[in-house]
């Protein structure tokens, strides 16, 4: 359940590699440190050096490892590039990073921290949450290995550090690299092919219809080769995001699957059901690549690329890999399709992604502070900035501001989108107990995506009903977990999900928090 | 006495328990141990990774019998070998009647390539096939669009109704090999001169596979299908590699629904319970072997009894 | 499982070469004619058999563009990088190497002690027997859970986290008792003139197993190879988990998954991996196929 904040981070993120489920269909990706310059073609990432500033704390002067994993994307350029100057810096720290997928993090961060051999610095998979791995001891806090801790707390934007998600006890655990603030279902097309059905979203922002109609002439002046679109059926936690921002285009307002106004999950709505049953039109109406079925997100972003399909509802990553990859491909990016005049825009964490902590028994936690104080620092941040683009976007806004320029039209428009969308409430900074009756949630099954992915292959027909069915079931779990929280003390009641005073279009601030 | 004569002939035979320390050490350690660990686990309600771990009897046992998503998985594993099985037993005993031509001068290069599917790599396997079966520009639809055997491209792997089979023809090319192997091992088994006598006689190829070689080679049937049986229920890498167990779980047999449960993504993995999945497939596994293995073999008994002590 | 019904006819184990030979040239102009029709039908067949792996070789060699939209095997122009690119770039290199030794000390260390095991449970006799036979078959049918956590487990506490030799043993630390019983079936059915005129040489109980009934098992010892050698080569989950910490230790199996990363797939790289961590195991299996048949076949009989 995406309720707070940091799993909503990171849920949305491992939609990129999980769901598909295939272990094989995703896999690892590159790794082996700095000497093994990854897997992967770097053509079109930009050189950025990097200068890195003298230790503000002292570190091991003998020769020792620094490990560190995250879930790639592409930040691998800029952790390779960093970790070049800095070995360059501190020969005597031999630097390993590791960019998996999250499927394998799964895998790996848990037995890892079982027998003493995690990394120094790493992501945590969503199936441990910070609660827990803090309880168990597992990860350590930072406030005494970042130099200068309060000034550099300080220069982050305010309302990132929330109690219950980052910092517990007062001490802060997990270290955000980059912010939320991201459009993940934004429509990235084929400009050639959008024009010759007679669309161009950038001079307008497309309606369902028109949506639905230039799919169906894309794939008639494709004859076989090439399709409307290509949709990720194979990973259902993506499909969950493409429902749900087309169900806020049609004016639905929510924050995850719920509805802040009345506290309750959104699955038995007009909105939601009817941006299900706009996919399966186009299914319907053999507008979609044929083998999507299979298709995980990762599959199917180069489908575009190549020609086969027109469209794909994407994040601002495919933007980064279209740029850099494809440089000679025309493509265009815009907001998903609105249904009818009152479309609602999406709302954001601010709590920033991409958190890393560190490992209780890592033997270089200096080396640790050292690092993760200069990638939040403004050159740090520039620099991730530069490379990693806006597909990870620095959380630090003037770094935000210091790479305006070097982005293209595709990247600026990301950021125009992603400027479009407004600070979400968190239940949890309502209140932290929340965190408390997330662990007590039992997984649904089948949840939101096993259900659109069941209607688009055609094995539900009765869409309103599965999705009565799930939100039935979910309110009643959510009413189970509250009764197990409490019965272990937890504070908490169905109204902490209410946020009565909340406006979808505007920023939720912290003093709204104190009028509800 | 008794003692005395025992610990003679352990002192006799001391070369034979020499001999056997190495593989015994390493089978209680990597084997046994783990087996009887794994029998524990499935009695705890535990994460597999936190220090939160609660003995829970029979909880987990209890849970799985009244859980609708591991009996939809068992039905679709039984499904599975239901048809992989004869299919792989039956083709393979026909190419190994063929092959058994010792006059066929090219049999050795037949068998190998027949035989290569098993010695490679489950998981790419798996990948390179759902890269054929693809239906937008994968070979095989492309070869089944040009002969107009089919007028639009079938999704092998996207077809709810369609992937289970798609994933069973793919396990019953990469397996065939194994069982035609055993097929071929038990056809030499049946002597020559039984041949050589009836194609004295006149009898036509047909004739003597019907009435001379497949009742000869039919009791080893029973292990052949055993084998199978057993070998069909292990599917894992194969049906992860190619549809995850999806579209809509269409796929999901109970391998992939334990792996499911045991590194359950978003939600806390439930290792406890998986084991207890595990074991309880097992369990009916070994049963319903077992059953099969006595109603073989009784066949097989009766029918050997009519025939009346023939050769 | 590999014991088998006494209704099998008794029979000396023979060579397909013998029983060849042996066989009188009956009626050779039908079989001609036979031959060729059943080698015109089989080889159409047994193309469309192995063209998946046809069709992966080929896409080791294309474009990822090309993989995607030609339907011919045969590359418009050949793109041996993808190898340079596994090779070099996605590490694919070294995990060939930790491969190979791993594999070569799993299967030497898993044939030669499942050898040892077969000789003593196929010819001596000792107190305890049954028992250890009773315990090995059960593991065959007795269920198990979930048993990888166990084993790394047990492999941390042995201090081997972290190193090749945690792989190694933990690979050679099965039960094996398919080989175990192939070697005892084997051994079982060789006659006991051998060993009597050993022990008149006045050899030992080792020497007469080393020099003497091992030489004579090579169908076994090879069976033993391709199975162990095809289990150890292909196995996923150990390898993984023990390598954790040291991705420099990975195993191809795992290592070939590199080519997928998150955001993007490199196709033709993937292929090019895959081809190389299947080449070699098929490469020994061609040379070893020849005993292939006759281990199985003196296993079952035995």
């Amino acid at each position: 359940m995406d309720i707070d904040d940091r799993s909503h981070a990171l849920s949305r993120r491992r939609l990129l590699a999980l769901g598909g489920g295939a272990l094989v269909s995703t896999g690892l990706s590159g790794c082996g440190g700095p000497q093994t310059a990854g897997t992967r073609r770097r053509d079109g990432v930009p050189d950025v050096k990097m200068k890195i500033p003298d230790p503000a704390m002292s570190l091991p002067s003998g020769n020792v490892q620094f490990r560190l994993m995250d879930s790639d994307d592409t930040k691998a350029p800029f952790w390779e590039a960093f970790f070049e100057a800095y070995q360059a810096k501190h020969p005597n720290i031999e630097c390993t990073y590791d960019g998996l997928p999250w499927n394998r993090i799964e895998e790996i961060a848990p037995l890892g921290i079982r027998n003493g051999t995690a990394h120094d610095v790493f992501q945590l998979p969503p199936s441990i949450p910070t609660t827990q791995a803090v309880a168990e001891g597992w990860i350590a806090p930072v406030d005494d290995i970042i130099p200068d801790f309060a000034a550099w707390k300080d220069s982050f934007p305010d309302g990132t550090f929330v109690e219950g998600v980052q910092v517990f006890d007062g001490k802060l655990y997990s270290v955000p690299l980059a912010s939320d603030r991201r459009y993940y279902a934004a429509l990235h097309y084929n400009t050639q092919l959008m024009a010759d059905a007679g669309y161009d979203p950038q001079e307008r922002r497309l309606t369902w219809d028109e949506y639905r109609d230039a799919a169906k002439k894309i794939t008639k002046n494709g004859h076989g080769r090439t399709y409307g679109l290509v949709l990720e059926i194979g990973q259902p936690p993506r499909l969950t995001a493409i429902v749900r921002y087309l169900a806020a285009s049609a004016g639905l307002g929510l924050v995850d699957d719920i509805d802040p106004t009345t506290g309750e999950y959104i699955y038995d709505r007009d909105e939601v059901a009817n941006a299900i049953e706009l996919l399966v039109a186009l299914q319907r109406d053999g507008s979609v690549l044929p083998g999507s079925a299979n298709l995980t997100a990762p599959e199917s972003w180069p489908r575009v690329a190549r020609g086969n399909a027109g469209m794909v509802h994407a994040g601002p990553w495919v933007t980064v890999q279209w740029n850099t990859q494809e440089p000679d491909f025309d493509f265009g990016v815009a907001e998903v399709p609105m249904d009818g005049s009152d479309p609602k825009p999406l709302g954001y964490p601010k709590t920033g992604t991409d958190n890393v902590v560190v490992f209780s028994k890592s033997k270089v936690k200096a080396v640790a502070g050292d690092v993760l104080a200069f990638v939040t620092s403004l050159p740090g941040q520039t620099a991730w900035g530069k490379i990693v683009g806006v597909g990870n976007p620095p959380i630090i806004e003037a770094a935000n501001q210091a790479i305006e320029e070097s982005l293209t039209p595709q990247a600026k428009m990301c950021q125009k989108l992603a400027d479009t969308m407004v600070a979400a409430p968190s239940f949890l900074v309502g209140n932290p107990d929340i965190a408390l009756v997330n662990r007590e949630l039992k997984p649904l099954s089948p949840d939101f995506g096993e259900i659109i992915q069941a209607a688009l292959v055609g094995e539900t027909r009765d869409i309103k009903g599965a999705l009565r069915d799930l939100k039935d079931r979910a309110m009643r779990n959510r009413d189970q977990a509250i009764a197990a929280a409490k019965s272990k003390g937890a504070q908490v009641s169905l109204d902490d999900w209410v946020f009565a005073n909340w406006d979808p279009t505007k920023d939720y601030r912290p003093e709204d928090y104190k009028a509800r | 006495m008794v003692a005395e004569t025992l610990w003679r002939r352990v002192w006799e035979a001391r070369w034979s328990y020499v001999f056997m320390a190495p593989t015994l050490v390493l089978a209680i350690l990597f084997t046994f141990y783990p087996l009887v660990a794994s029998w524990y686990i499935s009695f705890l309600d535990w994460s597999g990774l936190d220090s939160d771990r609660e003995f829970v009897g029979f909880a987990n046992y209890v849970e799985a019998v009244s859980d609708p998503y591991f009996w939809n998985a068992f039905g679709r594993t039984f499904a599975f070998a239901a048809v992989t099985v004869p299919g792989t037993i039956g083709i393979s005993l026909v190419i190994a009647l063929v092959l058994n031509d010792q006059a066929l001068r090219m049999r050795v290069v037949f068998r190998t390539v027949f035989f290569l599917p098993v010695v490679t790599t489950t998981a790419i396997v798996g990948i390179v096939m759902s890269l054929v079966l693809n239906p937008f520009d994968g070979p095989v639809n492309a070869a089944l669009l040009y002969l107009g055997l089919i007028d639009r491209p079938i999704d092998f792997l996207g077809d709810p109704n369609l992937a289970l089979w798609s994933v069973a023809g793919v396990y019953v090319w990469k397996w065939m090999g194994i069982s035609m192997i055993y097929w071929l091992v038990a056809l030499q088994t049946v002597p020559s001169q039984l041949y050589e006598a009836a194609q004295v006689d006149g009898a036509g190829r047909w004739r003597i596979h019907r009435h001379i070689t497949v009742p000869l080679v039919m009791p080893f049937a029973v292990v052949i299908c055993l084998i199978g049986f057993v070998g069909a229920l292990q599917t894992f890498p194969l049906v992860q590699a190619m549809t995850g167990g999806g579209p809509a779980f269409s796929t999901e047999l109970v391998e992939v629904y334990i792996f499911r449960l045991a590194f359950a993504a978003e939600y806390q993995p439930r290792l406890g319970y998986a084991s207890a999945v595990a074991v309880f497939f097992g369990l009916a596994v070994l049963v319903l072997t077992l059953a099969q293995a006595w109603g073989v073999r009784r066949a097989a008994t009766s029918q050997r009894e009519l025939r009346g002590g023939r050769p | 499982m590999t014991s088998i019904p006494q209704t099998a006819i008794a029979e000396p184990v023979t060579s397909l070469a013998d029983e060849a030979a042996r066989r009188p040239p009956v009626r050779r102009r039908r079989s001609y004619r036979r031959e060729l029709v059943v080698t015109v039908i089989l080889l159409p067949v047994c193309l469309l058999w192995i063209y998946p792996f046809l069709w992966m070789v080929s896409a080791s060699l294309k474009t990822d563009t090309e993989i995607f939209g030609s339907v011919s095997l045969i590359p418009e122009e050949i793109q041996w990088e993808n190898y340079a690119r596994a090779w070099y770039e996605a590490n694919i290199g070294p995990y060939f190497w930790n491969t190979v030794i791993v594999t070569v000390a799993s299967v030497a260390i898993v044939t030669l002690t499942t050898a040892m095991m077969g000789y003593v449970l196929g010819r001596q006799r000792f107190p305890g027997k049954r028992l250890v036979i009773v315990a090995f078959v059960a593991t065959l049918f007795l269920p198990e859970g979930y048993t990888i956590i166990p084993i790394f487990e047990l492999v941390n506490r042995l201090g081997l986290s972290g190193s090749l030799w945690g792989i190694i043993l933990a690979e050679s630390g099965g039960a094996h008792v398919i080989m175990i019983f192939l070697f005892a079936g084997y051994f079982r059915q060789l006659p006991n003139e051998l060993e009597e005129a050993a022990r008149i040489d006045g050899a030992g109980f080792v020497r007469t197993f080393w020099q003497v009934m091992l030489p004579l098992a090579k169908p076994a010892i090879a069976t033993a190879i391709i199975l162990s050698l095809m289990r150890v080569w292909n196995s996923f989950l150990i390898p993984l988990v023990l390598t954790l910490a040291r991705p420099e230790l990975r195993t191809l199996a795992v290592g070939v998954y590199s080519f997928q990363g998150e955001n993007m797939t490199d196709w033709s790289g993937m292929a090019a991996a895959s081809t190389i961590s299947l080449l070699p195991i098929v490469a020994i299996f061609l040379a070893l196929q020849r005993y292939f048949v006759e281990g199985v076949a003196g296993a079952v009989r035995g």
